[in-house]
């Protein structure tokens, strides 16, 4: 018989370190990592956002063929706040579901200097949904604007660029432009345990020179009490050099350094398309979505298996 | 012009195709296999690691058979007091539960501290979810149940050789 563990081991517990407009970080305790992993996933591949998936060229005289200038214009991160107001082509089944907003790209360079072409000059075509854009769009113009545009392409004289292009929901499953985040990853804490007994052989020179061996300095040494300290265990980088000073210094297992299996530092940087809570919150709805649609089917084939035991009795 | 698979054939479960198929083992009782289309190890390695929590359950796995066919294998084998499919049920309710727990301390630790450009759905106001949650808490608080299956599982006879993650 396993002891038992502590009950609020199976209670998730979530703590926010820091929400801005474009990175979050939080700290996901007490579950297990195939949860922590699926979190992470779900943000990378299954969190839909808005991006260019049909370009029509009419006028291409640039140096970049349509091809490339079609797959540029895809990568374009685009506000998707209201993308869960819209459908993916895949799911839309009534008319009236909305699926595509349209831009259009007419440049031409007149004069002598390199001109460039920007997400800046994608303009809506269509006036009903003004808060689908590119990032960065709606500040355009303002000298003080936080994001810069996208370059697409730069035109010499004479050079034009004429296209139609449209924008539709999607998830990062199916292309890699719709990942909502620039990098989602957790850390798993580290959990380090000073051996004091042995550490109380070395000399107060060895101490030092043991906290210096960190590159991060993750260790102190107390000049009062002669001590060597954690200052934060999260700074460990798992990188082994103090390990391989305690060896060094012929002294393995001063420290021991472990992962704590059930704790995980998550961070999430966006790229400007959602706003990092939002993200995390639809992976969320997402996985829950996911577990759900299982649970429904598995009731229906457990129900059809019984049928199927019934009839043969 | 090209033979290229459709991309949305990684997502989007075919007509006349079930979602999730149990077939029970021919060799050992109380045992079989779920294949779920288009699902991979984001769902498989959490119902796997679930099911290991399970004190009924013998063995549970799952495997990706090949990685341009878009399902799912999960093996299950339970003692007999439990079906395999009411196994797995139990797991996924357990995994709805805890989404549904993190999603709630989330959207508390995070309202209003950052405002929307647009609002979401209603459900996202954190005012109704404070109100919710503490009610959630007052009554897991006043129901609490008995031990979890994981305080009397047996780990020896469990597959843990994994640490939880997939690669």
């Amino acid at each position: 018989m396993v002891a038992p563990k502590a009950p609020q081991f199976y209670s998730p517990q979530v703590k926010l370190r820091s929400l801005t407009e474009d990175y979050c970080e939080f700290v996901l305790s007490n579950v297990n990592a195939s949860i922590a992993n699926a979190l992470r996933r779900v943000i990378l591949a299954e969190v839909p956002t808005i991006a260019i998936e049909l370009v029509e060229i009419e006028s291409n005289t640039t140096v970049l063929n349509d091809e490339y200038i079609a797959h540029r214009l895809g990568l374009v991160p685009f506000v998707s706040s209201r993308v869960h107001d819209m459908k993916t082509i895949y799911e839309a089944t009534e008319d009236d579901d909305w699926t595509d907003v349209e831009f259009t790209l007419n440049v031409r360079c007149t004069r002598d200097e390199t001109m460039n072409v920007t997400s800046d000059d994608l303009l809506p075509a269509d006036t009903r949904f003004p808060d689908v854009m590119p990032v960065g769009y709606d500040e355009r113009g303002s000298l003080t604007r936080k994001h810069k545009s996208v370059l697409l392409v730069k035109l010499r004289k004479n050079q034009e660029l004429k296209l139609r292009a449209v924008a539709r929901k999607g998830i990062g499953k199916d292309h890699a432009k719709w990942i909502p985040a620039a990098t989602v990853s957790y850390q798993f804490l580290p959990e380090i345990t000073i051996n004091h007994d042995l550490m109380d052989t070395l000399t107060d020179e060895q101490k030092q020179a043991f906290c210096a061996a960190d590159p991060r300095k993750t260790f102190r040494f107390n000049q009062i009490s002669k001590a060597v300290e954690i200052v934060d265990p999260e700074l460990y980088m798992y990188d082994g050099e103090v390990l391989a000073k305690a060896a060094e210094m012929g002294k393995p297992g001063l420290i021991d350094i472990c992962q704590r299996q059930d704790t995980f530092i998550f961070r999430v940087e966006g790229t400007g398309a959602l706003t990092p809570d939002d993200m995390v919150l639809t992976a969320l709805d997402v996985l829950s979505g996911k577990l759900q649609t299982f649970g429904a089917e598995l009731d229906r084939e457990g129900a059809e298996l019984a049928d199927l035991t019934h009839g043969m009795l | 012009m090209s033979n290229q698979p459709d991309r949305y054939e990684k997502f989007v479960v075919p007509d006349g195709v079930k979602k999730v198929a149990f077939e029970r083992d021919t060799k050992i009782a109380n045992a079989g296999t779920f294949t779920v289309q288009r699902e991979d190890h984001t769902i498989g390695n959490m119902i796997r690691t679930h099911l290991h929590e399970d004190p009924h359950v013998i063995f549970s796995g799952y495997k990706i058979p090949h990685p341009l066919e878009y399902r799912m294998l999960i093996k299950v084998q339970t003692d007999g007091r439990e079906t395999p499919v009411a196994a797995t049920q139990k797991a996924v309710d357990k995994l709805v539960e805890k989404v549904r727990s993190i999603r709630e301390q989330f959207v508390v630790g995070s309202g209003g501290r950052l405002r929307r450009k647009t609002v979401r759905r209603s459900s996202h106001t954190c005012l109704i979810c404070t109100r919710r949650w503490i009610g959630y808490i007052a009554l897991s608080f006043l129901t609490r149940r008995e031990l979890h299956p994981m305080e009397q599982a047996e780990v020896s006879r469990q597959d843990r050789t994994n640490d939880g993650r997939d690669y």
